[in-house]
């Protein structure tokens, strides 16, 4: 697997193999630099944290991600393999699943239906093996229902599953919109500003949830977060944002001391 | 093991009322088929005509359904399609002397292909724009189907010899014929629930929910899209050969703007999103129109628009999309006071 962009800050001793590299990605709005050359790598099975201030490029980096932008310049790899070539909707069948800041539930459907189109991408079945309901087509949508109702309980919502998905509160809502994510088995789980809008509580058991994520489905996490608690508590590693620049990339701990990354946050002292 | 059952945090009894539900749907199934077998010989010749455009509309209706409804796509232009259908039964049939029953699958092929076609250009269009694309195909049709004229029969059209039903069975061609449409509207229902229910239909809903989160789940949105324009073609195509074979006779000026905008009233006026609703268009369609000339002989039109009017006002979701929702909702208040008569239900009164 080529290795290229290793050079990035903080590489970490005994480096663990890396799931998502980012590499000199610029991206431009007329003349406005919405991200200036960013590289990073999101290590497999760890939780990543990307933070920074209000128009860093947080979004901007998921959107390239998602292939909702194209990149002016650099690459985005997932195990080595260029995303460059690849539509919106390839995207999670190469194993990368995401969540909205706002939930972006299919808002007619049940629960348990919104967590059973998160299975699409790994669904064989077409117009015509729906249309005559052929064996393999009942095989395939049983397995979809058992592990969207499986998923479903690991979210804490089995018991809702047949409710419209609209009539839930702000904090279940985006717990179904992780299970739908979860339902497609990604290998990269994108998370924006999960914890958005929930309260003291809520962001605990959130943060709890995201953990056995990591250790108990073995899915990499890159989660973009406003609350700070939240991303040091949870992350292994943490990348900072600043006007489109990496500015900070290490553990938590080590963001925490960094005079930069203060200065970004709180202003620059005069 | 139904969630349907404990969807209320407190409510935890174990009673299980997903399966009594779908026995109780089964057997208004049956008994709607038994109804709708029965029916014909209660009946009057004429009567039995009507009730079997009736049910051509409703397939007609359903596949609009399964575009407007399910999908978000608009069309004021399925007419065209139904046209399509209709023309290809009467040349295959009028010109090559093929069966009529061997018509169908070949409308179905054509309008498929004919709807998949259109739908290509369509996706860069949404909404009132999407609209104006398909009216088009509306006002063009009558015309083109006069141009084509070695083949269409022109102004004057094609007539068809009506099929008789097979000689072991004593019934005259009306009859026959309703069976034969009851029976591709029952399987158009099952094939339309099927596909509904699985992977192609919960993407064409996705889509219209939310395209970007659709795209984000690895829905290729423009695919899906062209193949819900397809699918909708398919069954409207089916019900226009329908039509021309039941009828006997194609003339390009059946096939006009009108005729498209019936097909969206019925849509509406059943509900769009819903496969039942399907027949209350397609009785909306056949009889409201004449009912209007018996209430009204001067102005039949205004009698019809009050009646859509009346409808849309009292179910803005349309009969069946206003009525199962309804229905539903008083089951499930039900189904709790039930087992709490049992005597099981005491945990039975929080939430919901």
């Amino acid at each position: 697997m080529p290795r290229r962009g290793d050079g990035s800050a903080g590489a970490a001793v005994g480096a663990r193999p890396r799931l998502l590299q980012i590499e000199n990605l610029t991206v431009r709005f007329g003349g406005i630099v919405a991200l200036q050359d960013v590289s990073f790598a999101v290590e497999r099975d760890r939780i990543t944290g990307l933070i920074g201030p209000n128009g860093a490029g947080k979004t901007t980096l998921f959107n390239c991600l998602s292939r909702l932008y194209q990149p002016e310049r650099g690459d985005i790899r997932l195990n080595g393999r260029s995303l460059a070539r690849s539509s919106p909707a390839d995207i999670a069948a190469l194993g990368i699943g995401r969540t909205f800041q706002a939930p972006a539930l299919f808002a007619s459907m049940s629960v348990l239906d919104n967590v059973k189109i998160g299975a699409h991408a790994r669904g064989q079945s077409g117009l015509l093996t729906d249309a005559v309901t052929l064996p393999f087509w009942r095989r395939e949508e049983r397995d979809f229902e058992a592990d969207a109702r499986a998923t479903l309980s690991f979210v804490g919502l089995a018991d809702v599953a047949a409710r419209p998905a609209t009539s839930l509160s702000l904090g279940a809502r985006k717990r179904v919109e992780l299970a739908r994510a979860l339902a497609a088995k990604p290998l990269l789980l994108l998370l924006d500003e999960p914890a958005g809008g929930l309260n003291h509580d809520e962001v605990a058991d959130l943060g709890n949830l995201i953990r056995s994520i990591r250790d108990e489905l073995h899915i990499t996490v890159l989660l973009v977060e406003h609350h700070m608690g939240l991303v040091m508590g949870l992350s292994d590693q943490v990348v900072v944002l600043n006007f489109g620049r990496v500015i900070a990339d290490g553990p938590p701990a080590e963001i925490r001391e960094n005079a930069a990354v203060a200065e970004a946050y709180l202003g620059t002292r005069h | 093991m139904e969630d349907a059952s404990s969807t209320s945090g407190g409510f935890a009894l174990g009673r299980d009322r997903g399966p009594s539900l779908a026995v109780w749907r089964w057997l208004a199934g049956g008994a709607v088929i038994v109804l709708a077998a029965a029916l014909p010989f209660a009946l009057s010749k004429y009567e039995v005509f009507e009730l079997t455009l009736v049910m051509i509309y409703a397939i007609a209706v359903l596949g609009l359904n399964i575009l407007t409804g399910y999908n978000g796509q608009i069309s004021l232009g399925h007419g065209g399609f139904f046209a399509a259908g209709a023309y290809t039964a009467a040349i295959l049939m009028h010109r090559y002397g093929i069966p009529y029953w061997a018509t169908l699958p070949a409308a179905a092929l054509i309008c498929f292909v004919l709807g998949v076609l259109f739908g290509l250009p369509a996706l860069r269009f949404e909404g009132p724009y999407l609209a104006l694309v398909t009216l088009a195909m509306a006002v063009a049709m009558p015309q083109l189907l006069k141009y084509f004229e070695g083949w269409t029969g022109g102004q004057q059209g094609l007539n068809l010899t009506k099929p008789s039903a097979p000689a072991f069975l004593a019934i005259d061609r009306d009859r026959w014929l309703y069976f034969v449409v009851l029976v591709v509207l029952v399987a158009a229902m099952r094939i339309a629930a099927n596909i509904l229910n699985g992977r192609s239909g919960r993407a064409f809903v996705a889509i219209r929910d939310h395209p970007i989160a659709a795209a984000a789940m690895g829905i290729h949105t423009a695919r899906y899209k062209t193949l819900a324009f397809g699918t909708s073609t398919l069954f409207t195509g089916v019900a226009g050969a329908l039509a021309a074979i039941v009828i006997g006779y194609v003339a390009p000026e059946s096939f006009g703007l009108f005729l498209s905008l019936s097909f969206l009233v019925g849509s509406a006026v059943g509900g769009i999103a819903t496969i039942g609703g399907a027949i209350i268009g397609g009785a909306f369609i056949e009889y409201i129109p004449n009912l209007a000339n018996d209430i009204s002989d001067a102005a039949p039109w205004a009698v019809y628009g009050a009646a859509m009017l009346l409808l849309m006002y009292a179910m803005p979701n349309g009969v069946v999309g206003t009525v199962v929702p309804y229905v539903s909702r008083t089951l499930r208040r039900i189904g709790p006071l039930k087992a709490a008569f049992a005597g099981n239900g005491f945990a039975a009164n929080d939430e919901d």
